[in-house]
């Protein structure tokens, strides 16, 4: 039960988040509406059982959407992204990346187990360590965002 | 029954691509609705061999090449932006290209 619930909820915002792709007019939106969908896509990877394709989804998918906002954001003009209100997107962004810390920080980075051959410790699966990642990955995006609207700053003041 | 929803999500998911390719002119924004497309057919392939039979080497290959298409594309659309100078999107000026 907990496990159809938790998929309607990612199916739900995920067919929003690829509406909003189509609804959006502005292209800093667009890609960040993308971007959602990748990581809600990915988090239906985990649920189907392949935490290895959720890890490729992540990585690649958001360097792909990171070319996608350099070239969109730089035929566009940073001009047209005025409308943007930042100050939303950096608290909702702060709030979310606080939720996700003070639930993912309680897991161990990495948990061992001992060769029984050997002795020697050997990392599980990535599947245990899969909210770190999440983690690192949200980190990651939202600072190449950050320095992409310091970089519009700065080119408008010129 | 689960599987049927996860058909069901991608389905979904490939409207939502197949309009977005009809309804728009952006350039850009049709390459996303590909990229939503793919997608689609990811999730569908993989909820297939989760619950009908075993195998993920194919899955792997369409998110590779989909991330490939992706930045392929961009770099059409940025080569054309630099060569022609146009700061349009709209493919119906494509035809600008010939000259």
């Amino acid at each position: 039960m907990v496990y159809m619930a938790v998929f309607a909820a990612i199916a739900l915002l995920e067919v929003l988040s690829a509406a909003m792709v189509l609804i959006f007019r502005n292209m800093l939106h667009v890609v960040l509406a993308i971007s959602a969908l990748f990581m809600l896509n990915s988090a239906v990877f985990m649920m189907l059982g392949q935490p290895l394709l959720a890890l490729l989804q992540l990585f690649i998918m958001i360097g792909g959407v990171s070319t996608y906002l350099f070239v969109g954001v730089a035929s566009e003009g940073y001009s047209k992204f005025r409308g943007t209100n930042y100050k939303l997107f950096a608290v909702s962004y702060l709030v979310i990346f606080v939720l996700f810390s003070l639930k993912l920080g309680q897991i161990g980075l990495l948990t061992s187990q001992q060769n029984v051959v050997s002795g020697q410790l050997i990392a599980q699966s990535i599947g245990s360590n899969i909210g770190m990642l999440y983690l690192t990955v949200i980190m990651l995006f939202g600072v190449g965002l950050g320095s992409i609207i310091v970089m519009g700053k700065i080119g408008d003041k010129k | 029954m689960i599987f049927n929803l996860f058909i069901l999500l991608g389905m979904a998911l490939f409207a939502v691509g197949i309009s977005g390719i009809l309804a728009s002119r952006n350039f850009i924004i049709m390459m996303l609705s590909i990229e939503i497309m793919i997608i689609s057919s990811t999730v569908v392939a993989l909820s297939v061999f989760y619950f009908v039979s075993s195998g993920n080497i194919v899955i792997l290959l369409l998110v590779i090449w989909s991330a490939a298409s992706a930045e392929a594309m961009a770099l059409v659309a940025f080569y054309r932006y630099m060569t022609k100078g146009q700061a349009s999107l709209d493919v119906t000026k494509l035809s600008k290209l010939r000259n």
